[in-house]
């Protein structure tokens, strides 16, 4: 009853006197829409990507404990099988975090409709399969196992983001009322003397707020659900009206007016009414007392004015908090959008295909095999099936192993339609040779690595990777910065080239130029025993337990923005790389980038082409990594949009803020200038007083814009960097201050500091004082002049 | 101390500007007994309002204390207070201190819709209030659209609407002209019958106050019982006045 009382109160109190209100409800629709748009996104983000998934995969396999060449044999039988009854979506390499193991994940879909009866033919044979290729394999298996990954992500960052709507919105909304609260300190300490306390006005002002959020409610919902109906089938995705996600805007946008609402009225229940009756206000003073008084032909001390600069801290500080505060969030929006969009760009391989029976050969020759390998029986297992696996389907040999990634197979496949780069890969592990890379103390930082006896830093986790004219080309065709010569790296045995990626960026200090040391040889001191653990710690093992020899190498290129896993490849070019590893330039995998824009018909042509051509050449795995569909899962969050829209709704947010501000500040300000013209000073004194106050709020909200925006950039860099979209998708963030943002905020910032300096002048010269514009001054009814609240 | 209305001891409140400090009020002690009128006498400046303000409960003393209705009010909390003054307590300020966005009407309202009293029924009571201050045909204007004396009245009823228990006025008629003050005095006396509350008024009119049953006279900051039932206590009060300013001054307290 109480409460109804309060609504309805409220409901006209807030018509009576909209204008004070309508800033409140704008802000509020934005507010609220802001979260339904965040809300409605997200429920239908979920639905899509479940969407997406059951079309893409029935059960999801984990598989532990197998080698390469074991999982890549289990993906062969399914994938060259002629008249599968399921069919492999999708396999994936993952090294597990910590140690030097890897996983391998494999999606399966069976292709009738009976998936539970399909999964336990499935599953017998598969266990059979493996049984054959040791004991020590795990298989873990979950339906849907991306889309509960994605769903804890999803979540986070759409909790992150709401907490960020949140949070501006609270600041927003304290702003907007404490400058009403303060406007309308009288009234509430009127209320106060007549019984009011704090329960009383909170659920006054709360009705208020609450009113208005329910007025808001229809329009910020119409609006979310038709952009985000829009935006969805524009991207060919169902939409899907969630109730839930409407409903819970509605109630954060209630929060999110009730925690600013109740701080200020907390604030002023606890003034004493008398303090709230004839308080005066600093505010209504120009911020120079030297410059008021100058206008006066009165000299104004200078100690007195440092003085009372005191007097206007309050008003100074809030002004060019509001000011630089929203601009600054929208520098930040922008950049985090920016950065989305980034890891959006980042081209991944849709398909890697690998050309195992070399390997077979070229591992069987050099048996190098020492007491780190614990499963060299399982290798051996593994290859007796494979050959006799071979010998079944009749295939001369000597063609299986002599087949390699050669020019005719690169022509070949460039055929296909949707193809658009092929990246050739032939690398040793660095662990694999009892290798590794080695740096002086100056060329390290702080962290990775393990540090030898005489200070110098050891990395095991290099890949020493070939380089020629066709893979620096990829490098171009990415568009990765090169500093240094790649072409020295590639005609010059002696000189290697180092990417600067996402995991090894911030571990070297390396540039052009430098000399680096390369493990060549090792003399066994004692044996070394370890099951895992991560690349430093074997290093540290390795260093106490081996003698090495080192080879000097000088860094000719440094590869930028490249993204670089766990591993690090090291370039070389051929010669060095067959001195160092003891390998021929074998080209044993390819990555196959596919261009993102080609149809369904044309991707199912290309993937049966390229099972096709893996049929032909028998020794051929295709590993389907998904990257067109997750991209695609990836694109439709649609979370640049949204850091956008934020970004944008924050700027406009601002003006209006600050207008709201001015307006209030300016009725406190009538007093003051009419002071001023009584005293006799001249439209141009005052004028000029105004314009470089105007001037100075300005340039310090410039200054203090401009710091943070360079530390917000920093924080930010460093958040994407360490948190946010490490490590699986390997893209390094760097530094830098985005102009365009940076120049806009800058704008805004100092236009809204110059005229909340010049505003309330010119619209008391324009509007109100009877000697400037002829025209009879009309009191406004709801302003309350100084000289009423006093006693 | 139960059978007093009000009861104050050695109040004290003070200012500080920059760094002097302004003692307003003095170690200030009254008593006021349920349904007296008191009146507080005294030049400009001596303290009155600020200790009217004090007692009403709308400041905070830096020493001393005050009892309404056996109630500590300096020792409650600021929600306590605010309830106990909607309930208790109505003031009518120096200036009117109406809301100028709010009509005549909604002015008197106020206390009724910010203090929860169990029985609401001050229909009755409002009319009785209006007629007898004859505001009737002005209850829908702003106070911008009243004169000085109308807007007066205006508070007088904001402060009564509530049966208050103890009504405190502030020179109610220090802005009005004679024959307005007048007026609207008589109009106070006589609601005062009418509701039979406590009144304590600060007034510099002789002739008002000579209708009171106390009068304390203030000077700078301390306060004097000049008039009570017996008599007048003239010669006695400037022997005091001369003693009192002989004395120390109150130390500045935190
Ligand atoms: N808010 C205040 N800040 C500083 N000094 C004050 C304040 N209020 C009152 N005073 C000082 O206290 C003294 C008493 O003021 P007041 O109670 O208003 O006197 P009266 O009502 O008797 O004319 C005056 O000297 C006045 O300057
Ligand atoms: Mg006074």
């Amino acid at each position: 009853m109480s409460l109804f009382k309060n609504l309805s109160s409220a409901k006209k109190n807030i018509t009576y006197n909209y204008k004070r209100y309508i800033c409140f409800l704008v802000i509020l629709f934005l507010i609220q829409t802001l979260f339904a748009f965040v809300l409605v996104l997200y429920a239908n983000n979920n639905a899509n990507e479940l969407n997406y998934l059951e079309d893409e995969y029935d059960y999801h396999l984990q598989l532990q404990n197998l080698t390469r060449d074991q999982f890549y044999y289990i993906l062969d039988k399914s994938n060259n099988d002629m008249n599968p009854y399921f069919e492999v979506t999708r396999g994936t390499e993952t090294q597990i975090s910590g140690t030097s193991n890897v996983r391998y994940d494999m999606y399966i879909k069976f292709l009738d409709r009976d998936v539970d009866f399909d999964y336990n033919v499935f599953n017998s044979s598969l266990e059979k399969d493996i049984a054959e290729l040791g004991e020590n394999y795990q298989v873990f298996l979950s339906p849907l196992y991306d889309y509960e990954d994605d769903l804890f992500i999803n979540t986070f960052i759409c909790f992150l983001t709401c907490l960020f709507i949140f949070v501006c919105g609270c600041i927003i909304i304290y702003l907007l009322d404490s400058i009403m609260v303060n406007h309308y300190k009288f009234q509430y300490g009127i209320y106060m003397t007549f019984g009011a306390n704090f329960k009383k006005l909170f659920k006054t002002a709360f009705a208020e707020m609450f009113v208005l959020s329910v007025m808001a409610f229809i329009p910020s919902q119409i609006v979310t659900n038709i952009s985000t109906y829009a935006m969805l089938k524009g991207h060919g995705q169902p939409y899907t009206f969630n109730l839930l996600s409407v409903f819970l805007s509605l109630i954060l946008c209630i929060c999110v007016a009730a925690v600013p609402v109740f701080i200020n009225i907390k604030n002023v229940s606890r003034k004493t009414p008398l303090y709230l009756i004839s308080a005066l206000d600093n505010t209504n003073l120009i911020s120079s007392p030297r410059a008021s008084a100058d206008i006066l032909d009165y000299t104004f001390p200078g100690k007195l004015e440092a003085l009372s600069v005191t007097r206007f801290r309050k008003y100074g500080i809030k002004l060019i908090a509001s000011t630089v505060s929203f601009s600054l969030l929208f520098f930040g929006c922008m950049y985090l959008g920016a950065s989305y969009l980034k890891t959006l760009d980042y081209r991944k391989p849709e398909f890697t295909i690998n050309f195992t029976g070399r390997k077979v050969v070229s591992e069987e020759k050099d048996k190098e095999d020492d007491s780190k390998e614990d499963d060299t029986s399982g290798d051996g297992s593994i290859y007796d099936i494979f050959e006799n696996d071979k010998q079944k389907d009749d295939k001369d040999k000597s063609t299986v192993y002599d087949f390699t990634y050669n020019d005719e197979i690169k022509d070949y496949l460039y055929s296909f339609e949707g193809i658009e780069a092929i990246i050739k890969n032939c690398s040793t592990y660095a662990i694999d040779i009892n290798s590794h890379v080695k740096l002086s103390k100056n060329q390290a930082r702080l962290f990775g690595g393990e540090t030898n006896e005489n200070g110098e830093r050891c990395y095991l986790n290099a890949l020493y990777t070939v380089l020629d004219r066709e893979v620096a080309d990829i490098f171009d065709y990415f568009g990765y910065k090169i500093e240094g010569d790649i072409d020295k790296v590639i005609n010059d045995s002696s000189y290697v080239a180092i990417p600067y990626g996402y995991n090894n960026a911030d571990k070297f200090k390396l540039s052009v130029g430098d000399t680096i040391y390369i493990a060549t040889d090792s003399k066994m001191l004692h044996s070394v025993y370890y099951v895992s653990g991560d690349y430093d710690y074997i290093m540290g093992l390795m260093l106490e337990g081996y003698e090495f020899s080192y080879a000097e190498y000088t860094v000719g290129a440094i590869i930028r923005d490249m993204p670089v896993g766990v591993e690090f490849p090291l370039y070389m070019n051929g010669e060095a790389y067959t001195r160092l590893t003891g390998n021929e330039v074998i080209y044993d995998s390819i990555d196959i980038i596919v261009n993102p824009d080609i149809s369904n018909d044309t991707y199912d042509a290309l993937l049966s082409d390229l099972r096709h051509a893996a049929d032909y050449y028998s020794n051929m795995v295709i590993h389907n990594n998904n990257s067109k569909v997750l991209g695609e899962i990836e694109k439709n969050k649609n979370y640049s949009s949204v850091y956008l829209f934020v970004a944008i709704v924050l700027l406009s947010v601002s003006p209006v803020l600050w207008f709201f501000s001015q307006i209030l500040f300016y009725l406190k300000r009538r007093p003051e200038f009419d002071m001023y013209f009584s005293f006799g000073s001249s439209k141009r004194q005052i004028r000029k007083a105004y314009i470089i106050d105007g001037i100075i709020y300005a340039s310090v909200s410039a200054v203090v814009y401009t710091l943070m925006a360079f530390l917000l950039s920093w924080l930010l860099t460093a958040f994407l960097n360490s948190v946010f979209y490490a490590p699986g998708e390997y893209v390094r963030f760097y530094y830098s201050l985005p102009a365009i943002p940076y120049i806009i905020g800058l704008l805004v910032t100092c236009a809204a500091a110059f005229l909340s300096s010049l505003l309330p002048y010119l619209t008391y010269i324009n509007a109100c004082h009877p000697i400037f514009t002829g025209k009879k001054f009309e009191g406004k009814k709801d302003i309350i002049s100084e000289g009423e609240t006093g006693l | 101390m139960a059978n007093y209305m009000l009861e104050a001891n050695d109040v004290i409140r003070q200012f500080k500007q920059y760094d002097s400090v302004i003692t307003a009020v003095d170690r200030c002690s009254l008593k006021v007994e349920d349904g007296e009128f008191v009146a507080i006498i005294g030049a400009s400046g001596s303290g009155k309002s600020t200790l009217l303000h004090v007692l009403a409960g709308l400041d905070r003393p830096q020493g001393g204390s005050v009892y309404i209705r056996g109630q500590n009010i300096t020792a409650m909390s600021p929600d306590e207070l605010g309830v106990f003054r909607g309930n208790y307590l109505g003031i009518v300020f120096q200036k009117h201190n109406l809301i100028p966005q709010l009509t005549a009407l909604e002015n008197i309202l106020i206390p009724t819709v910010m203090c929860d009293k169990k029985d609401h029924t001050f229909q009755e009571h409002l009319k009785k209030l209006i007629l007898a201050l004859k505001i009737g045909n002005r209850l829908s204007h702003l106070p911008s659209e009243l004169s000085g004396g109308q807007q007066q009245r205006v508070a007088i009823a904001r402060a009564l609407i509530n049966r208050p228990q103890v009504l405190f006025a502030d020179e109610p008629t220090g802005n009005l002209d004679r024959k307005n003050a007048d007026e609207v005095l008589e109009l106070l006396l006589e609601l005062k019958k009418m509701i039979g509350q406590t009144l304590i008024m600060v007034t510099h009119d002789m002739s008002i106050a000579d209708k009171a049953d106390k009068i304390y006279m203030m000077d700078n900051g301390k306060l004097f019982l000049y008039k009570d039932k017996q008599g007048y206590y003239k010669t006695s009060y400037e022997l005091e006045m001369k003693a009192a300013l002989e004395s120390e001054r109150a130390k500045p307290l935190e």
